[in-house]
């Protein structure tokens, strides 16, 4: 487990005011204070241990605590200093710690880990101490635990400037504290000593599903912290930048199969997913760079939804190997992780029907927009277009999307969308002399019959092979809307023009006479983008067809353009 | 029915440990995928069978889409996703857009547009092996005996659904139902023919072109009549 350590600098702004002016004075020793405020409104921000033990208070008016010290000294409040100093304090503790954070106004997290080769955490706390003291703070106390908790809880312990606490104890070393030593809101503290809670033991000794039902979010917060558990979200790994959740190896020697280096790969993906699942986090993208002979060579890897699920991350890791291209042997690897965002579970629900497994989908996007791209997998998204090609769209799936479970998009079928086809539109293309079709489900629907038409209709036509080989066995049904299925582009389309019309057409290389014909059906439009004009036909051939082709006058010829099944 | 009083109405033993009540109420039903139409889902056992292949034969504008329309929603409602392996990238969005199905939304429907047919196969077997959908239906493939092997082996496993599209009928090996279409122009009628192992069963029905205009737009056709060469 790492350890956390936190540096205070006690009454920081006082002290801060002392370094600025190079003052040799420690703020313990005289009354001084730290106005915020103008003339009457004036109150004290901040006061030296001796002006509180004169009676002193922090947010008494500034006139009142000059009355009572007349030989007060005083600055006001300013944020700007206050920053530079911490800034420049910061800089300074990087002697003593690779990772140093701000925890707060004079107040630093840093990473106690790692000293056990250098003289163990004695070495570090000296290591701090002094970093402090060059940089004018000796009065700064240093609290380490294995939690951020109780490592800021330490240093605000007065008598002692280092407080160590051993690994496995932080429960115990807050349980007889007094709760003010948790950074939890003054409602808080009021209403857990209205319960006769005083000590973080206290605390801790509640129920964990009572705190949460009667103290809310952040009970539930101060309550772990209590109990000596770690939520992460403090501490020098709580603002971790994504970009530092990386994990490298170097191989002992060139490698040039592809199999070794997945091994080492998977070990590398077993470290992070394990850091990640520490802190609750999942990739959401991430780099891999292979290091080799001639050079590093780097491929960003995107999961279709943020996972830290290793088989999954190596059969990314493997798909993208396969597409890079190295131009010598491997020497080494490194994944960097791009994206990190905490992990979310999905609430499902009792009476709704099943929805599919989000990483079965996960793995399924992921391995085909892998291999074809992500306009390879899309859903059908309704679109506003005078231009049929158009009256749609493919949306590439983004599984995100299809998790939140959002409903498909207004003007969707059902909700008076789909083709726009049949809508005259001013300035985006306009029909002529028609009337207004039936359309439905986006598509030109079949004039729908009732059941009893359907028969009737049937039986006044000759049935055509009703009788199957295990005798009478058929039924008529009601006629299902068909489907307008278009070609990418239209197909230039040799048509035959009998009488002025088309009378046949090559399908195929097939010439089919045209057994009906419906149009012409002129749309034109878009001519501020790609002007078009178009005489559409409804052709049914003999052979059973159902096309929709098109005569365009200014390219003068015909076009297959789709047909319906 | 309110929430409660669905509970109540199912025993502990129906509960069973932790079943969804949808899925009590699908109940052995899930078996095969209805097809929406009374007639289909009698010519067929219930449905499109579920572990199976089944041949989705005919030539162009046979209604083999406008079938298939019908039973992707079908799936959807259950809460199954379904997809569509579009190895002829002719499908067009409009038509399949779907409104708000139930609180959650519509479950997924995934079209996979592979650039060569040849990806429809391993297309097709990616989404059968993620589990996630209920049926798979699969044109433009070029379908021989070993992956329809392979396929049906998924699709035993999984629970779900293929159809494979095809133009002519007896192109899929294997399947175990071969649903076949057609048209008549001269009487627009439509024919569905499901052969099961000798049995055959056919439903019709009648439909016209899709919407009719007037012979006479009321403008000059400016096209010249071709002359008699």
């Amino acid at each position: 487990m790492g350890r956390v350590a936190c540096l205070r600098i006690p009454d920081f702004p006082i002290a801060a005011h002392l370094r600025a002016e190079s003052a040799v004075e420690l703020p313990g020793l005289l009354p001084m204070i730290v106005v915020r405020g103008e003339g009457k409104n004036a109150v004290v921000a901040a006061a030296s241990e001796i002006a509180r033990s004169g009676g002193i208070e922090l947010g008494m008016r500034a006139a009142d605590a000059r009355a009572q010290h007349p030989g007060l000294r005083e600055w006001e409040w300013s944020p700007t200093l206050y920053d530079e100093v911490q800034t420049e304090l910061a800089a300074t503790l990087l002697a003593a710690s690779p990772r140093v954070s701000r925890a707060g106004p004079g107040a630093f997290w840093l990473d106690a880990g790692g000293w056990d080769r250098m003289g163990g955490e004695g070495a570090f706390i000296e290591a701090a101490r002094s970093a402090a003291l060059a940089a004018g703070y000796p009065e700064a106390r240093i609290g380490i635990a294995d939690t951020a908790a109780a490592a800021r809880a330490a240093t605000r312990l007065r008598g002692s400037a280092v407080q160590q606490i051993e690994s496995g104890h932080d429960a115990r070393f807050l349980a007889t504290l007094p709760l003010h030593v948790l950074s939890i809101s003054e409602e808080l503290l009021e209403l857990l000593a209205a319960l006769g809670i005083e000590t973080v033991g206290e605390l801790a000794d509640l129920e964990a599903g009572e705190v949460e039902a009667r103290l809310g979010a952040e009970g539930v917060q101060a309550h772990r912290w209590a109990r000596g558990l770690d939520d992460g979200k403090e501490g020098p790994f709580g603002g971790r930048p994504p970009s530092d959740w990386s994990a490298e190896v170097e191989f002992p020697g060139p490698i040039e199969r592809i199999e070794p280096l997945l091994f080492l790969l998977k070990s590398c993906l077993d470290n992070l997913s394990d850091a990640l699942a520490a802190k609750g986090l999942c990739l959401r993208g991430f780099a891999l760079t292979i290091e080799t002979e001639d050079g590093p060579a780097q491929q960003a890897i995107r999961p279709a939804r943020p996972t830290r699920q290793v088989s999954l991350l190596l059969k990314l890791c493997r798909t993208a190997l396969e597409d890079l291209r190295l131009s010598g042997r491997a020497l080494g690897l490194r994944i960097e992780a791009e994206e990190v965002v905490p992990a979310v579970a999905e609430q499902a629900d009792l009476f709704e029907p099943p929805r599919p497994d989000p990483d079965a989908l996960a793995n399924a996007l992921t391995r085909l927009q892998g291999r074809w791209g992500p306009e390879s997998v899309v859903r059908p998204a309704a679109a506003d277009s005078h231009r049929p090609e158009k009256a749609g769209r493919w949306e590439p799936v983004e599984l995100m999307s299809e998790l939140v479970r959002t409903p498909a998009s207004r003007g969707a079928v059902g909700h008076g969308g789909g083709r726009s086809l049949h809508v005259a539109r001013h300035g985006q293309g306009h029909r002529t002399g028609h009337r207004a079709p039936n359309v439905r489900d986006g598509t030109p629907v079949v004039p729908s019959l009732s059941p009893q038409d359907v028969r009737s209709s049937l039986a006044s036509r000759a049935p055509f092979g009703l009788v199957d080989g295990n005798g009478d066995d058929s039924a008529s049904m009601e006629s299902p809307a068909l489907v307008l299925r278009l070609w990418s582009r239209p197909q230039p389309l040799d048509v035959r023009i009998e009488a002025g019309q088309p009378g046949a057409v090559d399908v195929d290389g097939d010439w089919r006479a045209v057994h009906s014909l419906q149009g012409p059906e002129r749309l034109s439009g878009e001519w501020w983008e790609d002007h078009f004009r178009r005489e559409y036909y409804r052709v049914s051939t003999t052979k059973g067809d159902l096309l929709w082709v098109f005569y365009d006058p200014r390219r003068r010829g015909w076009f297959w353009h789709g047909w319906w099944d | 029915m309110s929430r409660s009083s669905a509970v109540s109405a199912l025993s502990l033993e129906q509960l069973g440990s932790l079943t969804r009540a949808s899925e009590l109420r699908a109940g052995l039903q899930a078996l095969a995928w209805p097809l929406g139409s009374p007639e289909l889902d009698a010519a067929l056992p219930n449905g499109v069978p579920r572990g199976q292949v089944t041949e989705w034969a005919g030539p162009r504008s046979a209604g083999k889409t406008a079938v298939l329309r019908q039973l992707v929603r079908s799936v959807q409602e259950t809460g199954a996703g379904a997809a569509y392996v579009d190895g002829t990238r002719t499908l067009t969005p409009a038509p399949w857009v779907r409104g708000r199905l139930g609180p959650g939304g519509a479950p997924p429907f995934w079209v996979v547009r592979p650039p060569e047919p040849a990806g429809v196969l391993p297309a097709t077997e990616e989404l059968f092996k993620s589990g996630a959908f209920g049926l798979v239906i699969a044109e433009g493939a070029d379908w021989s005996r070993t992956p329809v092997i392979r396929l049906q082996r998924l699709a035993r496993e999984t629970g779900a659904a293929l159809i494979a599209v095809v133009d002519q009928p007896g192109c899929v090996p294997l399947a175990g139902f071969r649903v076949q279409f057609s048209s008549d122009p001269h009487s627009r009628s439509y024919r569905i023919q499901i052969r099961d192992r000798g049995l055959h069963r056919e439903v019709s029905y009648a439909n016209d072109l899709p919407y009719r205009l007037p012979e006479d737009s009321g403008l000059p056709d400016r096209r010249v009549p071709k002359k008699p060469s």
